[in-house]
């Protein structure tokens, strides 16, 4: 095989200038699956950041035929595709070798995508399917927007990792000063501008703002985080009092003391609260495309975005979720401290059980174990199937720049194992010389840092047995020896 | 020219489907579909066929691949009935906006719940605000006519839309009738061959499918596809007029019309527009002065030739085998009242819904609606605007 200096020096089938995060593991494995194909390829990809990220009407990033269905049919559809190419073929009415390549996040397949998935494995259509599987459905706050930190007011972009923003304190309806553990580029979104009679802040539809619930007489309100698609004018807020827009100023933070803020039942819930008090929504109106990004902090999950207080975005439990995980789904709590409580699916064996001539999972941090997969699956015949591991920045909850890292962590640790499957046949395609703790993945993403706190050694013991159980069993199939 | 052979809707659907000799056929069996894809894949089976038939799991994988193969430049076709329908409800709307010309026959039948499978229109009319085109059949020889010129409508430049044939379940689907076939060369000859302008397999000029298209641009593209849509009706007459030189039957915007003065009609749709005719025929004989008028194209909705045929009537009664509920009336009572609100002298139209899961509808029951309509003409009053036919109440 031609090593990578060759091989990057193929044309680029997926241009620069789409919209995936930096970090994103989904256009790395995109750009090292294309490389890897030697015909014509033509593609389907299931709705998903992929897809978003690359078209935005008028604009392709893809320099190769594709096509985009729905969200639960990348499968079914290739399969028509590729039933027309073999019907074409066998009328003469076309003579070229090409290439299939279905695509589908995690979401797309484990999950609400599975049946098309089987029913392809199973027909035996000649496609690869390949699985880019960032572990939970991926989903932010404009640039513009002023966030108050310890520094005083900083615009957004302006806002690092570490940084100490001021957040709500759910508890005590206090502000406090967290760090912020990092910051997401969220591409260019549709961008809606809320107003109060103060603030104004613009921010995606899908983010969440702190809103009073009035439970009527006698019982007493909460705050529940709501989307700006969930909110109408006339909601309360949280916002920030007597904030001087654009002004830098400091909080005189020793000054907070517990308990002195008033719950008034009929009139403004925050009543007597130093920080915060609660306003009307007068306006929520579309702006347009703007490039957002997301802060993520750390213990309050909000901040203070223009005199408002919002939460971070996105990020829900799917089936790939692995044990352990926190999302906005499966979040964690004094009754759940482990966030998901159900191990993830095992794809790639299911995949395998449908005794497709080829089943493999790969790493982008391993790209010529990856690529040599990718070719040895295009020239099989047969329905194929990889699954590859997927950094995701804002998932994970980890540096934009540590992705590959990461995921070679994932190797050296058994989370990912590399192996194929051919003609029911495992095998293991790489095997680190010792595998290291779990835990040195689990202290590399945001996203397990929970499962650090020495309380929830019990779970993090757990899932270390579940990741030597699962080898055991890989390394049975395939005939290999346990390690000592 | 052509040759008399006695063949059931579903056995019609799968002779024409075989003339037409797509390039993929991908679907689910589902009763009363059943018999047009077990047929279907005999003749596959048997190499009679160029098609690739790919045998999918489930009807909204049909739609799917159909999707993926008409955008690879294939001739794509499937057929369902009901939930199946349903099921493909989300990539129906993509299959159109996508221009892309699919065909589907659908055999028509109620949905669930509860489930039921016997005819009604409930599938159809469900998706009649997909994007399709929408053409009715009576009987088994306007399935299988109208099937074949589907494939030019679907297929002509400035339409480029999918095509939804129905016919009803069990009523049409496993009746024999005589059906008059086509020879397969004059059929090969009249659908002539499918060029998509931009197909997924011409890896040298690659095309982009289905990007995320904002608030920018998918109003203007929404404006495309109605365009298309209101573009079809001329397509459908001349394809119409093509088809008679070549069999002798002419199919227009709408059905077959008794309306020679007429002063009291009855519009239907399906199966029951046959019923109807034979008892304009008896009452006429007796000096009557009823009509049909038989729906054919329901979408694109022909209001403006609808309105013109039923100018001079006096009353007007619209049977509707499908509800769509909490509404005025049914789907083809709202298009025909909405259609004749313009006129100077518009007639009483009343509605009646009829038929649902399969409930028979007979001679005597289309004879009181005459009556009624004769009453109606008469005061000039409707008291019940919809009222049911055949139901125990
Ligand atoms: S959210 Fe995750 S998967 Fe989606 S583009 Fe960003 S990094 Fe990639």
């Amino acid at each position: 095989m031609p090593s990578l200096k060759v091989l990057s020096r193929k044309k680029e089938l997926l241009t620069g200038g789409h919209r995936l995060c930096a970090g994103c593991g989904a256009s790395i494995i995109v750009r090292q699956v294309l490389m890897a194909a030697e015909d014509p390829v033509v593609m389907s990809s299931a709705t998903g950041c992929l897809e978003v990220a690359t078209t935005i009407y008028p604009f392709t990033a893809w320099r190769i035929p594709w096509i985009h269905c729905a969200f639960e049919n990348s499968a079914s559809t290739l399969s028509g595709v590729e039933a027309a190419y073999r019907s074409l073929k066998r009328q003469g009415k076309i003579d070229r070798t090409i290439k299939f390549i279905a695509f589908g996040g995690d979401g797309g397949t484990y999950d609400i995508g599975l049946q098309a998935l089987s029913g392809v494995l199973e027909r035996g259509h000649n496609l690869l399917y390949i699985c880019y599987d960032n572990q939970a459905y991926m989903n932010c706050l404009s640039t513009s927007s002023l966030i108050m930190t310890e520094d005083g007011v900083k615009r957004i972009t302006e806002v690092k990792e570490g940084d100490e923003v001021y957040a709500f304190d759910q508890r005590t309806y206090q502000l406090v000063l967290k760090k912020c553990s990092g910051v997401f580029d969220n591409g260019i979104k549709d961008v809606y501008e809320l107003t109060t009679l103060h603030h104004s802040i613009k921010a995606t539809a899908n983010h969440p703002f702190l809103v009073l619930k009035r439970n009527g007489r006698g019982k007493k309100n909460n705050f529940v985080w709501q989307t700006i698609s969930e909110m109408k004018t006339g909601d309360e807020i949280v916002v920030l009092k007597n904030l001087d827009e654009g002004e830098s100023f400091k909080f005189d933070f020793n000054k907070v003391k517990k308990g002195d803020y008033k719950v008034n039942r009929s009139k403004n819930f925050l009543i007597d609260n130093k920080y915060f008090e609660i306003e009307k929504v007068r306006d929520i109106k579309l702006v347009g495309p703007e490039p957002t990004l997301d802060l993520r902090v750390e213990g309050e999950h909000n901040f203070i975005a223009d005199g408002i207080v919002v939460h971070n975005t996105g990020i829900q439990r799917s089936s790939a979720t692995p044990e352990g995980a926190a999302t906005t789904t499966s979040p964690v709590g004094k009754a759940i401290p482990e966030g998901k409580q159900r191990p993830r699916k095992d794809l790639t064996r299911i995949a395998a059980a449908h005794d497709s001539p080829y089943v493999a999972q790969a790493n982008p941090a391993y790209y010529n174990d990856l690529i040599k997969k990718v070719r040895k699956a295009l020239s099989t015949e047969g329905p194929t199937f990889i699954n590859i591991l997927s950094p995701c920045p804002r998932g994970w909850r980890h540096d934009p720049s540590l992705s590959i890292q990461i995921a070679k962590l994932a190797v050296s640790t058994g989370v990912w194992p590399l192996y194929e499957v051919e003609k029911g046949q495992y095998r293991v395609t790489y095997r680190p010389k010792k595998r290291h703790p779990l835990r040195e993945w689990l202290e590399s993403q945001g996203r397990f840092r929970h499962l650090l706190r020495p309380e929830n050694k019990g779970i993090m013991e757990r899932l270390e047995k579940q990741v030597e159980e699962k080898e055991k069993s890989l390394l049975a199939l395939a005939g290999e020896e346990t390690s000592a | 020219m052509g040759r008399i052979v006695g063949l059931t809707g579903d056995e019609a659907t799968a002779e024409a489907m075989r003339q037409i000799n797509p390039d993929v056929v991908a679907a689910y069996p589902i009763t009363p579909q059943t018999e047009t894809v077990q047929r279907f894949s005999e003749f596959v089976a048997e190499g009679i066929v160029a098609t690739e038939m790919v045998r999918v799991e489930s009807e909204h994988s049909a739609m799917s691949a159909c999707v993926g193969a008409a955008a690879a430049g294939a001739r794509a076709m499937t057929a369902t009935s009901a939930n199946g329908l349903a099921l493909m409800w989300e990539i129906c709307y993509i299959a159109a906006s996508y221009r892309l010309p699919v065909i589907m026959a659908v055999v028509n039948r109620a949905l669930s719940g509860p489930i039921n499978i016997h005819c009604d229109h409930s599938d159809s009319m469900g998706t009649r605000d997909a994007g399709w085109i929408q053409i009715y059949s009576e009987n088994c020889q306007e399935a299988y006519d109208n099937l074949i010129q589907a494939v030019r409508i679907a297929e002509e430049e400035k339409v480029r839309l999918p095509v939804m044939v129905t016919f009803d379940g069990f009523i049409i689907s496993h009746a024999m009738e005589r059906v008059e076939i086509l020879e397969d060369d004059e059929v090969s000859q009249f659908i002539g061959k499918y060029k998509n302008a931009y197909s997924l397999l011409d890896v040298d000029s690659p095309v982009t499918y289905g990007p995320l298209d904002l608030y920018d641009y998918y109003f203007e593209h929404k404006r495309q596809q109605i365009e298309a849509i209101e573009i079809s009706p001329e397509v459908i007459q001349k394809i119409g007029r093509e088809f008679k030189d070549l069999s002798g039957r002419y199919y227009d915007l709408m059905g077959s019309c008794h309306l020679e003065g007429a002063e009291l009609v009855i519009v239907a749709a399906g199966s029951t527009a046959g019923t109807v005719e034979s008892v304009v025929d008896e009452l006429r004989e007796k000096g009557e002065k009823v009509g049909l008028l038989k729906i054919r194209i329901f979408r694109p909705f022909p209001a403006k030739q609808i309105a013109e045929a039923l100018r001079g009537v006096r009353a007007v009664a619209v049977l509707d085998r499908s509800v769509s509920f909490g509404a005025q009336g049914g789907p083809i009572f709202l298009e025909i009242r909405s259609a004749l609100f313009d006129e100077i002298k518009p007639p009483a139209v009343v509605n009646y819904i009829y038929g649902l899961g399969g409930r028979d509808i007979g001679v005597d029951e289309i004879e009181r609606v005459y009556k009624n309509l004769e009453r109606i003409a008469h005061t000039k009053k409707v008291d019940e605007l919809v009222g049911y036919l055949g139901l125990r109440e």
